[in-house]
């Protein structure tokens, strides 16, 4: 099965976090690949991490989040707004995109390179949060049943497709990525 | 043990939207899960256990810190070393 994560933070709502002493050793491993010509780019790789964390998860992994546990091996620039990159955990590599604007940053990633240009986003605004009646239709609309693993990790119960999705959300936006990979007949 | 409970929850209650969700806390409660917190405010919440109790919480730790309890287990064998 083939999974995938996502990740949206916007910058003035995790900034001071990020800057606090001590934190960025948390997230990054002393000789892990760094960029130190992006402003935040702790909080990108934040992003990184959560969303293969978030794969992580559904295939059965049970521990905390712990950002140093997945090192970034490759990360490029495609142009000021778009980055790509490769991930490693536990010897497994994860590919990931990320997107950025001067207020935020959206990163998905998934177990397949291939998979990632399929991966379907769903943006959800001046949503609170997942009780959200428009963000619900969307799913009562699609037959989707939302379920959480014991760390808190969305994934859908589907009776047609065989899919997986992820949610992430700040700033009262929601983000819902979506994967088909097989279709019943 | 009742105290430090107390303290850990007026920690994760700073960052938490609903604050009745840490107020009926258990030990076993889930501070992701069940605290609807923002991920990335375990961050502060690492950082702010680690200076009141005057700890580092190394990778191995952090991973194990999924509950409540977890937090109050790992404090209690750093404070102990």
């Amino acid at each position: 099965m083939s999974f995938i994560g996502n990740d949206i933070m916007f910058f003035e709502n995790n900034v001071n976090t990020f800057s606090r002493k001590g934190a960025v050793n948390h997230i990054l491993s002393e000789n892990e690949f760094t960029d130190e010509s992006l402003n935040h780019f702790p909080i990108i790789a934040w992003t990184i991490k959560e969303s293969i964390y978030k794969i992580i998860c559904k295939d059965g992994y049970r521990k905390a989040f712990a950002p140093r546990n997945i090192s970034i091996l490759k990360f490029e620039k495609k142009d000021s707004s778009n980055f790509s990159g490769e991930a490693i955990f536990q010897n497994r590599k994860y590919f990931f995109h990320s997107q950025i604007t001067d207020k935020l940053i959206y990163t998905y990633a998934g177990d397949n390179f291939n998979n990632l240009s399929e991966i379907k986003h769903h943006f959800f605004y001046n949503v609170s949060d997942i009780s959200n009646k428009e963000f619900n239709n969307f799913l009562e609309i699609r037959g989707w049943e939302i379920n959480h693993t014991n760390e808190g990790i969305p994934y859908v119960i589907n009776k047609q497709n065989i899919i997986d999705i992820s949610i992430t959300h700040d700033n009262n936006v929601i983000v819902l990525s979506e994967y088909t990979y097989f279709i019943k007949e | 043990m009742n105290n430090l409970f107390e303290e850990v929850k007026d920690i994760i209650r700073k960052y938490a939207f609903d604050k009745t969700l840490i107020d009926n806390a258990t030990e076993n409660s889930g501070i992701i899960a069940d605290f609807k917190i923002n991920s990335a405010r375990i961050v502060d919440i690492v950082l702010d256990i680690e200076e009141k109790y005057d700890i580092e919480i190394d990778d191995e730790s952090l991973e194990k810190i999924i509950t409540v309890k977890d937090a109050m287990n790992i404090i209690t064998e750093k404070t102990k070393a």
